[in-house]
């Protein structure tokens, strides 16, 4: 702990602590697990940028789907991790972030296109990527659900999602909370 | 970029405004129902409306008369507006189509008269047409319609100043505080941050409005980093954010440097403390959340849903550790320390009793462990060990009196123990069921928006989940193009049928294992060897008959077929906790009615222990040597062995069983809840260990937060059930006399009554007790919090009709949006504006929920006009009505749209 602590002065900790959901250990500890990602680079310089592809080894982001996404919906240089970037990642998907935040990522991450709507392509893509590549849905079977996504969700009628009508969804969802969620 | 967030504004705007005005049409409606509108609008539609009204006022008719009433002052202006402009038609239909109105309130009749057919339309479409029909009426009407117009306009400028302030709040509430509002979201793609700066300028703008957080002193300071901290901004941003305000408030503060009063300043001071110790507290608790790793682990392998059972694990344990706390620190550390000083005393005055003394402490035995006899018949382990003793630990200190604080703990502790279950359910509760449910389940958007499970860190786990959404979809799509489950009458019957006799069958079951229990009891319950293994029979019966059971419901579930897995879960859950609760029922009721020679308090205490751990040996050891053969089997020998299963609901069903036994009884034996939080303990253990090395996840997706939900509300009636047969052990049943801290006192509530009765009369604390405890006051206790639930059950009804009628609104505004969009785009390619039924067509095939007939706009399209809009906006002017944004923006739509018609 203490010479991972030497990397930051108490100001700086005060500073992630007042900008993140975070206490002052879980940040250090965030910077543990950043380090051990790429220990060589972070070791010299405490906000390295590692590229999206060392990021993706973070475990979580491995196996998900939208690892890509969330790197680039979180990244503050075209894909590029630095640890200022990770702590907000870990921070939006603590225990201790609110729904509504969480809602205004998840609907950045979905959104692929980045229109700031969830169009029927997003929809497209975003459930191509749930079924994962091994077991695909035909694409009339696609076509069918986003169609009676459109109508369950849609409510103004518009062929997509407003982020409005995103955050409705996720506010009448129990388990949105438990499931956008990463453990440090 | 900002496109969305802008559109919802307006779009959320547009509600409030809407609601607000039906807010003020119900009110004044009640008191001149038809007077008003018919009155003044025509003298044909006056008697018909006000007929319906006041003649059918026979019994029978009450109901339909207030439904329709209600929905007549709801329509009102709209009503009014119809038969404004039904006039103005000159068709002889309009009169029918007010009585179709009255009539005929599910608005089916499709009249093709233009007035009577809009009226009918119109009662389907609510209040959100009202805007639309004030143009309608005022732009094609003549006098008639004008003074109808007139006299509503009057009408809604008077509610309209009255509720003036409310709308300011109620804007200021949703737009100020809309997240969007907060944040101009940044691309996302490669070509970013051209324009931060830009950016932090204007969110520094926005904050800079609220006054709220724009104060110089810390709970202002407090506020402003958690505004700044829910932006979705990247940490720089949130720090030059932060630093302009900063400097901002700086500013302001020295120019303005407005003196605090002192109330305010403590208060200040007190929300700043507050805060501060929360987060030192969070802190300090953060560094040792239980089982960080484990659960990280269990997360990362099966996903949320699997660790919700550990989650519910640990929050028991921690309970129980709480429980082991004071019950050591009250109860069991002065009794040993006494029981220390009563030895050192008995060996300085009698030394050589040492033969007896040996004789009463039996040496230990392996077998003890199990059934709880031999040396532990007379330890700290129970009741009978207590003593009834006050003493003096450190001389010159008061007295300690053992019995009352065997009492006190026990009570309190069960006091609280019921207020943490009531309180975590009643949350869990809010969170899942009254927070999430509303008018309209959005099944598959949360199966596509909610399924992922981020937390899920392994390949294999993640390839599996992969397929579980892939099948759920499948699943879905199956379900989709199935022609509705054919529910034929005969259908119908034979799953009724069906559920009743298996209802039946289990109920059946159930009874008989309980008279079975009965008889077993009845049969090897009396018998003497209670220091052998054949003390065992009944624990080792009951949970081999709750194992087997499980599988025989599981059994019986599936035979049944029924349609929503969900529902069958939930099915299965209650009968196995049925069953449960019976055989705890009947286990309790013969240990309280059998008669005991020497201390029946330890006898069930030893009764409850083994059950206990037995309960550890069969559920957690035996289940596990199974899973483990059966993993080696399919490893080793065949893959049509499959894995097993992690079944949530048998697991998390034993840990209910077993705080029930704990709590059951902690009064007999009060470091049970060491033994039980040394057995939870190693049960997260062992449970996790089968469950990374043996099992393979739950093929079904289970929606964990109503579960986690369902587990509470068992845990809640098992506690409950306990406190009450407490409540009747305490008062009812005589304490055996030769053992136990009460030992003296007829009954146990007695030991506090003299307590009390030893004070005075008149002391303070005996009249609060006589107060608290009379009838009266009790019963208004209940009384209460009995009108506080219905409240609250009426408060979240009232709600989901309210969004129910908001989603309405903002059906209706989507389909004028898109109308008028449509024309638009028409006129700019200089076509000629008019009605397009293919449009039309289209749009009725499309999916559509609410309605089938087009919107109030296309009805305002397809109606024949005969005069130019010059009336409405002349109408607008003379009155000088709008008082407020709302009725100004409806105005403003009037123009906007008067003016596209002059196109």
């Amino acid at each position: 702990m203490g010479q991972v602590k030497s990397q930051f002065s108490e100001e700086e900790l005060q500073d992630y602590e007042d900008l993140t959901y975070f206490t002052k250990k879980e940040i250090l500890y965030a910077h543990k697990k950043f380090k051990s990602l790429a220990p060589e680079k972070v070791g010299h310089n405490k906000n390295a940028r590692l590229s999206m592809n060392k990021i993706l080894q973070y475990p979580e982001l491995r196996v998900n789907p939208f690892g890509d996404r969330i790197c680039k919906v979180f990244s503050s240089n075209n894909g590029e991790i630095s640890f200022e970037d990770f702590l907000d990642m870990m921070s939006v998907f603590s225990d201790a972030a609110p729904k509504s935040v969480k809602a205004e990522h998840a609907f950045r991450i979905f959104d692929f296109d980045g229109d700031d709507m969830i169009g029927k392509n997003d929809l497209k893509q975003v459930i191509q990527r749930l079924t994962g590549y091994n077991n695909a849905l035909s694409d009339s079977d696609i076509d069918q659900l986003i169609t009676n996504i459109l109508e369950e969700a849609d409510l103004d009628d518009d062929g997509a999602l407003s982020f409005a009508e995103f955050e409705h969804i996720i506010d009448k969802s129990s388990d949105f909370t438990n499931s956008f969620r990463i453990r440090l | 970029m900002t496109r969305h967030h802008r559109r919802t504004v307006s779009d959320v705007f547009n509600i409030e405004v809407q609601e607000d005005e039906y807010a003020s049409s119900t009110s004044p409606a009640t008191t001149h129902p038809g007077v008003n509108f018919g009155g003044t609008s025509s003298n044909k539609c006056s008697p018909s409306s006000s007929s319906s009204d006041f003649q059918n006022t026979s019994d029978s008719n009450f109901l339909l008369r207030t439904d329709s009433a209600y929905r007549r002052q709801y329509h009102g202006p709209n009503r009014m507006m119809m038969a404004a402009a039904g006039l103005e038609d000159g068709e002889d239909g309009d009169l029918d189509g007010v009585h179709a109105l009255e009539e005929d309130e599910d608005g089916d009749e499709f009249d093709e008269g233009g007035g009577g057919g809009g009226d009918d339309e119109n009662d389907k479409e609510g209040d959100g047409g009202s805007s639309q029909f004030e143009t309608s009426g005022g732009t094609d009407c003549s006098k008639a319609s004008r003074v109808a117009v007139d006299s509503f306009r009057r009408w809604s400028a008077n509610f309209g100043k009255s509720i003036k302030n409310n709308k300011r709040n109620m804007y200021n509430k949703t737009i100020r505080f809309m997240p969007s509002r907060l944040q101009k979201t940044l691309s996302i793609d490669g070509d970013l941050f051209t324009t931060t700066a830009s950016d932090v300028e204007q969110i520094t703008l926005e904050l800079e409005q609220r006054e709220q957080l724009m104060e110089d002193n810390p709970l202002s300071e407090q506020l402003r980093i958690e505004a700044i901290k829910s932006m979705a901004q990247t940490l720089s941003i949130k720090r030059q954010i932060r630093a302009n305000l900063t400097r901002t408030v700086n500013r302001r503060s020295v120019s303005r440097s407005r003196s605090v009063s002192f109330l305010r300043k403590c208060r200040y001071r007190g929300k700043m403390y507050a805060s501060r110790f929360a987060k030192f507290a969070k802190n300090a608790f953060s560094s040792f959340e239980l089982f960080y790793g484990s659960m990280k682990q269990i997360e990362g392998h099966f996903g949320s849903r699997i660790s919700a059972y550990f989650k519910f694990l640990r929050w028991l344990l921690v309970l129980n550790l709480v429980l082991v706390i004071f019950m050591f620190w009250f109860v069991t550390f002065p009794q040993i320390l006494y029981s220390g000083m009563e030895r050192e005393a008995l060996n300085v005055t009698m030394s050589d009793v040492d033969g007896l003394s040996r004789d009463v402490l039996t040496d230990f035995h392996y077998t003890n462990v199990f059934t709880g006899t031999g040396y532990l018949n007379n330890s700290i382990l129970f009741y009978g060990f207590y003593s009834n003793e006050s003493f003096t630990l450190l001389p010159g200190t008061a007295e300690y009196s053992l019995p009352h604080a065997y009492f006190l703990t026990t009570i309190v502790m069960y006091v609280a123990i019921f207020v943490v279950v009531s309180l975590s359910m009643a949350r869990s509760y809010k969170i899942s069921f009254i927070e999430a449910s509303g008018a309209v389940h959005n099944v598959l958007t949360h199966k596509i928006f909610c399924s992922w499970d981020f937390g899920v860190a392994n390949e294999k786990a993640a390839q599996l989940k992969h397929a579980n959404i892939y099948q759920e979809l499948r699943e879905y799509l199956a379900a989709m193009n199935r022609a509705e489950r054919a529910s034929g009458r005969w259908q119908k019957l034979r799953s009724t049928a069906l559920h009743a006799t298996a209802h039946l069958i289990v109920l059946t079951l159930i009874a008989g294992v309980s008279f079975g229990l009965w008889m077993l009891l009845k049969q090897f319950g009396g018998t003497k060897h209670f220091d052998t293994w054949s003390a065992l029979y009944v624990s080792i019966a009951t949970n081999v008959t709750m194992l087997v059971f499980h599988y025989i419901f599981q059994f019986i579930s599936k035979i049944e077929d029924y349609h929503r897995s969900s529902t069958a879960l939930n099915i299965n859950l209650l009968r196995n906790f049925l069953l449960q609760l019976c055989i705890v029922g009947v286990l309790m009721f013969y240990w309280l009615t059998r008669p005991y020679e020497g201390c029946w308090e330890t006898a069930i205490g030893q009764e409850i222990y083994r059950l206990i751990v037995i309960d550890f040996v069969v559920s957690v050891l035996f289940l596990t040597f199974l899973q483990g053969t059966r993993y080696a089997a399919n490893r080793f020998y065949s893959r049509s062995i499959s894995l097993p299963e992690f079944c949530l609901t048998s697991n998390s069903l034993g840990l209910v069983y077993n705080q029930t036994l704990l709590w059951f009884g902690l009064l007999f034996s009060p470091m049970l809840c060491v033994i039980v939080a040394v057995k939870l303990f190693l049960m997260f253990y062992v449970k996790k260990l089968s469950l990374i090395y043996f099992c393979k996840p739950p093929s079904k997706l289970w929606r964990s937060s109503q579960t986690q939900t369902l587990f509470l509300v068992l845990v809640f009636v098992s506690i409950f059930g306990v406190i009450i047969t407490h409540a009747y052990i305490m008062t009812k049943v005589p304490v055996s006399d030769v053992c136990g801290p009460f030992r003296g006192n007829q009954y146990m509530y007695k030991l506090f009554m003299e307590g009390i009765l030893k004070l005075r009369q008149e002391h303070i604390f005996w009249k609060i007790f006589v107060y608290v405890t009379k009838p009266a006051i009790i019963g208004g206790v209940l009384l209460t919090m009995g009108v506080i639930a219905y409240y609250l059950r009426a408060k979240s009804k009232a709600q989901i009709a309210k969004v129910k009628l908001l989603k309405e609104l903002l059906c209706m505004e989507a389909k004028d949006k898109e109308f008028l969009l449509a024309n638009i785009s028409k006129i700019t390619r200089g076509k000629e504006w008019n009605f397009d039924k293919d449009l039309l067509n289209g749009r009725k095939n499309s999916a559509d929920k609410y309605y089938s007939d087009p919107s109030a706009t296309w009805r305002y399209a397809d109606s024949p006009r005969k005069i130019s809009g010059n009336s409405v906006l002349h109408a607008g002017d003379e009155e000088g009505v709008p008082t407020s944004s709302g009725y100004q923006r409806i105005d403003e739509f009037t123009e906007e749209r008067v003016r596209m018609r002059r196109f």
